[in-house]
């Protein structure tokens, strides 16, 4: 399997996580007024931040440059989607 | 984000916005094309395919072809041979030699220019002249052409264009540094878009949110695309003179390998059999190769490779010509590995985002996409908080215009390609001409409509109208092979393109923006949300 | 007295502007081609070209933000000017090691 191919699965760990974040994000849910869920502490939330991004770690420290380069992009571009469906989705 | 002052702040959201409202619309004309341009290649396939596709970028048994086209050209052409894949899948072979500068004419390169069919190596045509006109005689690539005229040039002559296109890419990394100062609390709104606040609310966080998730690649590609049009139009022509004390031509000619000067004739050794060594040697792929004095002692192979597994800078091999001996690898820039060879060979793969096939294209199509958002959304903003006063209303029409009236040209271009394309004959300004009045047509549809949402429903409906057209038009009007028939030849692109073009199609038919009443909340809340550059503009 | 610190506003935004755009833009080209003359060329013969080339996007950003934050404007117009006579005079003095070594 091609290590471009690895950084595509290795997304999905980060899109979960980023789905955890934004759901549980303090703002959000005060802005959207939703109160049937507690926000993440900011601990919480620092610790969610580190394994957002520690998949990529792995590719880094192997040299995998254009692998690291795909997560990183995408890891951004789903944080926006998973932003943009959260704002559409019915509370 | 950073913790600057009120009057920092001001001055940066001035920066912010200033420098939209005077270059935004050109820089997402830019970002819009040069986010399509990252699939330049598949689109080349898709608007004008080879018979038969080829599963290597150099075919088996080019090597021998290359000798016996060798014999069919102008021996003053031999000087240098490079063949390389076009846009379209098909192969150019250009056999050329270099015309120094003289007072009053830049340097240029003359010569034959050869399409082959890929998977047969047969000629598909040649044309003899000028690099700069050769390369534009055939109308094959005219689409993929035209785009990245239009993102690298504006369309305007000849270093206007990267004037243009360089100050662009300066506005947007002012644009992306000043945006990310400003928004002080980046990190804590990052998942906030309010849908069913007050208009502008809404509009505020469809901006600052894309262009937050989009900021780390925003700034690369506005680097980089700075770098590449500056670097081209003044960078490289005055660092070649204090470097080298020359133009350009020189500096690459003492650049050039070291092989020693002998003008004695020699054949050329086996290309096929060097190109299969390139290959074991490197575990990569040839992708392209230049012979530098065919038919000379010296003569000198050129191997450029894909870069390998993991890796962004491909490197290439050398053989000596006469011998077919092995004679060096080469770094991405330069001779010997160096520091400056690397960061400069970075900016390609950072820009273009072609570094490992279709994934990392997917990626830097989304994100180019997310920043023209960001452009697009950033116009509608700063106008919609003055609309009420006079001047402003021309400018929101402008952006509306160009927002939508852009993509429904390009779309029209598209549709005109495949409606006037017969083979691979040369289109002239064709094209040029359809874009121009596309952007025509689309603002007196624009200007003239009862308000800027009916006229950008009706411009995205007629996008949406042209591009479900245009797999029909490709494949009636344009004999374009049919969904099967790509399929067996190799040709998957085709069909991916096709139903690209139609989900694309859907979506612009399909959109409609939720005309939710405004709810203007006034609980004291909502200033604690506000940022200092919010309640700044709000203010102004 | 509105009027006439209005048309001082003006004016100064104009001074303003002509720093930050062209002024600055012919400093960071200046910076440009002095890196060129400084940065030694390295084995592979190019470090001159590409580092100053890469890095020119880089010092016209940071020059441009300096020039539009910096409070006192006649000290900006003092460290810009300074830059370019700096690194414009550096370039001559190579233009002309380099001629006088060819004579």
């Amino acid at each position: 399997m091609s290590i471009d191919v690895v950084a595509l699965l290795l997304a999905l760990p980060s899109t979960l996580i980023l789905w955890l974040l934004a759901d549980r994000d303090p703002k959000r849910l005060r802005v959207r007024r939703l109160r049937d869920r507690a926000p993440l502490s900011t601990r919480q939330r620092k610790i969610f931040s580190v394994l957002l991004f520690s998949p990529g770690l792995p590719l880094l420290a192997l040299g995998y440059w254009s692998a690291f380069l795909i997560w990183f992009g995408l890891v951004f571009m789903l944080g926006w989607c998973v932003a943009l469906i959260l704002s559409v989705l019915p509370r | 984000m950073i913790n600057a002052s009120t009057r920092i702040t001001k001055s940066l959201l001035a920066i912010h916005g200033w420098s939209a409202v005077f270059l935004g619309l050109l820089l997402y004309a830019v970002i819009l094309t040069g986010t399509l341009a990252v699939f330049e290649h598949e689109l080349g396939v898709w608007a004008n395919p080879p018979v038969q596709a080829s599963d290597r970028p150099l075919p088996e048994g080019i090597g021998a072809r290359l000798k016996i086209l060798a014999d069919s050209v102008d021996p003053a052409y031999l000087d240098e041979v490079g063949v390389f894949p076009a846009a379209d899948g098909r192969l150019m072979a250009f056999f050329h030699t270099h015309i120094d500068a003289e007072p009053g004419r830049e340097a240029f390169e003359d010569g034959t220019l050869i399409l082959l069919e890929p998977s047969t190596l047969d000629e598909v045509d040649r044309v003899t002249g000028p690099a700069d006109e050769v390369f534009r005689h055939f109308g094959n690539n005219a689409l993929s052409n035209f785009l990245l005229d239009l993102h690298i040039r504006l369309l305007l002559p000849g270093q206007w264009g990267l004037w243009a296109t360089g100050l662009l890419g300066f506005a947007m990394l002012v644009a992306a540094v000043s945006g990310f100062v400003i928004h002080k609390h980046l990190l804590k709104d990052i998942f906030t878009l309010r849908r069913r606040r007050a208009d502008v609310l809404a509009a505020r966080d469809a901006h600052v949110i894309a262009g937050s998730w989009s900021l780390p690649f925003a700034f690369v590609l506005a680097f980089t695309g700075a770098f590449f049009s500056f670097g081209g139009a003044i960078g490289l022509p005055m660092l070649a003179a204090i470097a080298f004390g020359g133009d350009v031509e020189t500096a690459l000619e003492v650049l050039q390998p070291e092989v020693g000067e002998d003008a004695s004739p020699a054949a050329l050794a086996d290309l096929d059999g060097i190109l299969a060594s390139a290959a074991a040697r490197t575990g990569g792929e040839p992708q392209n190769v230049f012979i530098n004095h065919w038919g000379r002692a010296d003569a000198l192979v050129t191997v450029r490779m894909s870069a390998e597994e993991g890796g962004l800078l491909p490197g290439a091999v050398l053989y000596k010509g006469a011998s077919g001996e092995f004679f060096k690898t080469l770094p991405n820039l330069g001779n010997e590995p160096s520091f400056g060879g690397d960061l400069a060979g970075l900016m390609s793969p950072l820009h273009f985002g072609n570094f490992a096939g279709t994934p990392s294209k997917v990626v830097w199509f989304a994100l180019g996409f997310a920043s023209a958002y960001v452009a697009l959304t950033g116009m509608v903003l700063w106008t919609r908080r003055r609309e009420s006063e006079p001047g402003w209303e021309r400018l929101a029409r402008a952006t509306a215009w160009l927002g939508y009236g852009l993509p429904a040209s390009l779309a029209a271009v598209a549709a005109g390609y495949f409606l006037m394309i017969d083979g691979i004959a040369g289109l002239g300004n064709t094209l040029l001409f359809l874009f121009l009045g596309g952007l025509f047509l689309t603002a007196l549809l624009s200007f003239s409509a009862s308000s800027t949402d009916v006229a950008n429903r009706l411009l995205l409906r007629l996008t949406g109208a042209i591009m479900l057209v245009l797999p029909l038009l490709r494949w009636q009007v344009a004999d374009g092979p049919g969904w099967l028939t790509a399929l067996s030849s190799g040709l998957g692109w085709v069909v991916v393109m096709d139903i690209s073009m139609i989900l694309g199609a859907l979506a612009c038919l399909a959109y409609h923006r939720r005309q939710d009443a405004p709810v203007w909340v006034s609980d004291a809340s909502v200033d604690d949300d506000l940022t200092v550059a919010e309640r700044v503009a709000d203010a102004a | 007295m509105a009027e006439m610190m209005e048309s001082a506003s003006r004016r100064s935004g104009w001074w303003r502007a002509m720093l930050a755009g062209p002024l600055v833009f012919l400093c960071s080209v200046a910076v440009m081609g002095a890196l060129a003359v400084v940065i030694p060329p390295g084995p592979a013969l190019i470090n001159n070209v590409a580092v100053p080339l890469v890095l020119f996007p880089g010092a016209w950003g940071l020059l441009f933000f300096y020039a539009c934050l910096e409070l006192k404007l006649l000290r900006a117009y003092a460290v810009v000017v300074g830059l370019l006579l700096t690194n414009g005079g550096l370039i001559a003095w190579h233009f002309i090691q380099t001629a006088q070594a060819a004579t």
